[in-house]
């Protein structure tokens, strides 16, 4: 039993239907609350409807996220990038730098070569299309950076065209890009309009696209990368080494 | 009701089979694919919530979904956190790298 497995013992038969009880009963609360409340609802849509115009963009759920409620964006590019520097002290790139054995064939196949070939790119146009989309219509910075995170996992099962991530600066600066461009535009927007993250109306839409341009890199950088940490950390590889 | 309420009501079951789940479960992985399952039930319940009746049938709530979309991403870099985690412990538990969990 390693330590993986070292928790208690697993609960006995009572335990864990006294468990069971316990969280339908939370569920059965939780569900009330949702069937009885719900009164003030719908208070923010309309606010969010009143102030579309102003916001650069004509999707709401893009204004919400990029000017409404931008702060909270924001941190959410942080947190991302507090993951990406997690798996990396952890062992993430450091770890999977290229190594003699990350780099033989994880399947050796012609079929897959080809397929990564003809798909990558029209994935990452379709990322690209998502981003830019994102003013109008369901899309945006995270949709797209997890497309084009998706078409480098794909790259990367294959042998010929398998993403380097060197553990040198440049990656570095992709992954903190997001974070970093937000941070950046939040004070030049305080210095412009006196009000933090508070774009000047005229322009926002274009502040938006150039935040969600750069957001979009830190994502698929950092769910690449942590995907890529999570697949060399594989036990079995590492315990032959 | 409407059309959201089975919606929620399933977002509300998968929450208790989740936080049963994470409680109940002795391996690493499989908390942390129930404590997914629980947050993929808070985000159905917020889906669902953003078609209430106060917020018209014609224009969902964009709040609830832009917090969909945040939590969504969010939830995915911390299963990773936590699987890069799970993948360290098993390899420090496991010098000769045998197979389980």
């Amino acid at each position: 039993m390693d330590l993986a497995e070292a928790g208690a013992a697993r609960p006995g038969r009572a335990a864990r239907i006294v468990l069971a009880v316990a969280c339908g009963t939370v569920a059965a609360v939780v569900g009330w609350a949702l069937a009885s409340g719900g009164a003030g609802r719908g208070r923010l849509a309309a606010d969010v409807r009143a102030a579309l115009p102003r916001s650069g963009v004509e999707h709401p759920v893009t204004a919400v996220l990029l000017n409404f409620r931008a702060f909270d964006t924001m941190l959410e590019l942080a947190v991302l990038l507090v993951v990406a520097i997690a798996t990396g002290a952890v062992g993430g790139i450091a770890h999977s730098g290229a190594r003699p054995e990350d780099l033989r064939p994880a399947s050796p196949s012609p079929l897959m070569d080809s397929l990564v070939h003809d798909l990558v790119p029209f994935a990452l146009l379709a990322g690209a299309y998502l981003l830019w989309v994102g003013a109008y219509a369901p899309g945006g910075a995270f949709q797209a950076g997890a497309v084009i995170a998706a078409a480098g996992v794909l790259a990367h099962f294959s042998p010929r065209f398998r993403p380097q991530v060197p553990d040198r600066w440049p990656t570095r600066a992709v992954l903190a890009l997001g974070a970093g461009a937000f941070a950046c535009a939040a004070l030049v927007a305080l210095a412009w309009t006196g009000v933090y993250l508070g774009y000047p109306p005229a322009q926002a839409g274009w502040w938006i696209l150039a935040i969600e341009a750069a957001a979009t890199l830190s994502v698929a950088a950092v769910l690449y990368v942590t995907f890529r940490a999570v697949m060399s950390a594989d036990p079995s590889r590492r315990g032959t080494q | 009701m409407n059309a959201a309420l089975p919606f929620t009501a399933c977002g509300v079951l998968l929450f208790g089979i989740g936080l049963y789940g994470a409680l109940a479960a002795r391996p690493l992985l499989r908390r942390l694919l129930a404590a997914n399952i629980m947050g993929n039930g808070v985000f159905m319940v917020l889906v669902a919530g953003a078609y209430g009746p106060a917020a018209g049938a014609a224009a969902p709530d964009p709040v609830a979904h832009a917090l969909v979309l945040t939590g969504i991403v969010v939830a995915v870099s911390a299963t990773a956190l936590g699987l890069h985690l799970v993948c360290r412990l098993h390899e420090l538990s496991a010098p000769g790298g045998e197979p389980g969990a």
